[in-house]
């Protein structure tokens, strides 16, 4: 499972996508998650949201 | 008269092709251009009609092009929205200062329409033209010494409302300060992806969408503008300690004796600061960049070579990458349509 690693906003290839920071992160375009990957804003993370807030 | 030493220049992101922005997301000053030009060419049809002269109502007007052009300082926050609507896709996040964001600048297949104000004289005088759905043609940036950055766009649209007045109350950001190259970092590598501090004396670069305007018979107006590959050219002219960075150029090795016959890739990363907020600030990272420098010329009066090495269109090497990365940090929380 994917989460926000922090709050992003991105527009890519003409299509704006949001994500607060904790949130799960899907329906991304492949080449955006490289980046967002790449650069540590998602993450993979086997918790709940719940239990990453509590962490 | 039409007083030219008063001007300015508002723009927002529009929605869709055909939704203009309602008001300025933000306005800036300008150092020139003629901001909104709506360009019109008239043309004659020739009609031999019993004298040596054309009637007058063989005169007509093939097209117009509603032309944007001017020249201003990199402000950090419209800055951010003429490179994202110069190449396309952007990554924001928050930046470690609170109240401050990291805007990631990278290539993207698509690229965003802009709504232009632009004011040429008093606005009592009713002087401010507005453009719709436009989109930037080219976009330089250039540097010399400690003088600040100068940015100058192209843009073209496809309507025009003219001789009309501001809407909203958008701040201009004229006084908020600009990026500048003092106390900045240059690297440069002629021939690797990681680049070394050298002492570089100006520098500038250029995206450039080719726009090609499109009209429909009946239609003066373009109805479509569109981009075609983004094309990306730069220079830096650095003083080399020796010939080592010319050598690898040319021969492809620093111990190289023949000239190569391959492209050599190197690469660029220029970090500018900010003239009054030392929180915001912006880099250019080039990757795979095919440069070609010159040689050094003989000067009697003695001096230290400058050497210009540049590329005229710089590709990408991976399916997500990018010819150029710009990172600009601001107060700017999103660039999404208003």
């Amino acid at each position: 499972m994917l989460r926000a690693a922090k709050g992003f906003e991105a527009t890519y290839n003409g299509l704006t996508y949001r994500a607060k920071k904790g949130e799960q992160v899907e329906g991304l375009p492949t080449s955006l998650l490289t980046i967002l990957k790449r650069d540590g804003i998602v993450k993979e993370s086997r918790t709940s949201k719940k239990e990453t807030a509590d962490d | 008269m039409i007083n030219t030493s008063i001007g300015l220049l508002g723009v927002a992101r529009q929605e869709s092709k055909t939704k203009a922005a309602p008001t300025p997301t933000f306005r800036h000053g300008l150092t020139g251009g003629g901001l909104i030009k709506p360009e019109r060419t008239v043309e004659q049809k020739n009609v031999a009609c019993g004298l040596r002269a054309n009637t007058t109502n063989g005169a007509y007007v093939s097209e117009v092009n509603m032309a944007v052009d001017f020249e201003t300082l990199a402000y950090a926050d419209s800055l951010v929205l003429y490179i994202l609507a110069a190449m396309g896709n952007i990554v924001t996040t928050s930046a470690e200062k609170p109240g401050y964001y990291k805007h990631v600048i990278t290539l993207g297949s698509e690229i965003p329409f802009l709504t232009f104000w632009g004011q040429v004289g008093n606005t009592s005088a009713a002087t401010v033209h507005k453009a719709t759905g436009c989109k930037i043609d080219t976009l330089l940036l250039s540097f010399e010494g400690n003088a600040p950055l100068d940015i100058g766009i192209t843009a073209a649209g496809i309507d025009a409302a003219l001789f009309g007045g501001w809407s909203g109350e958008t701040e201009p950001s004229c006084f908020d300060g600009y990026f500048i190259p003092t106390n900045g970092v240059f690297k440069f590598s002629p021939n690797d992806q990681t680049p070394i501090e050298v002492l570089v004396t100006k520098g500038e670069f250029e995206l450039s969408n080719s726009l090609t305007s499109y009209r429909g018979a009946g239609r003066v107006i373009a109805s479509e503008v569109a981009e075609s590959k983004l094309k990306t050219t730069v220079k830096q002219t650095i003083i080399p300690e020796d010939y080592t960075e010319i050598r690898k150029v040319l021969t492809g090795s620093e111990n190289g004796t023949t000239v190569t016959n391959k492209v050599v890739y190197g690469s660029a990363a220029w970090e500018f600061t900010h003239s009054q907020d030392p929180n915001c600030t912006m880099s250019v990272v080039f990757s795979n960049v095919p440069w070609n420098c010159e040689t050094p010329e003989i000067d009697p009066e003695g001096s230290a070579a400058e050497v210009e090495f540049s590329a005229d269109d710089i590709g990408v090497a991976a399916k997500d990458g990018s010819p150029v990365t710009i990172t600009i940090v601001n107060k700017v929380q999103t660039y999404a349509a208003a």
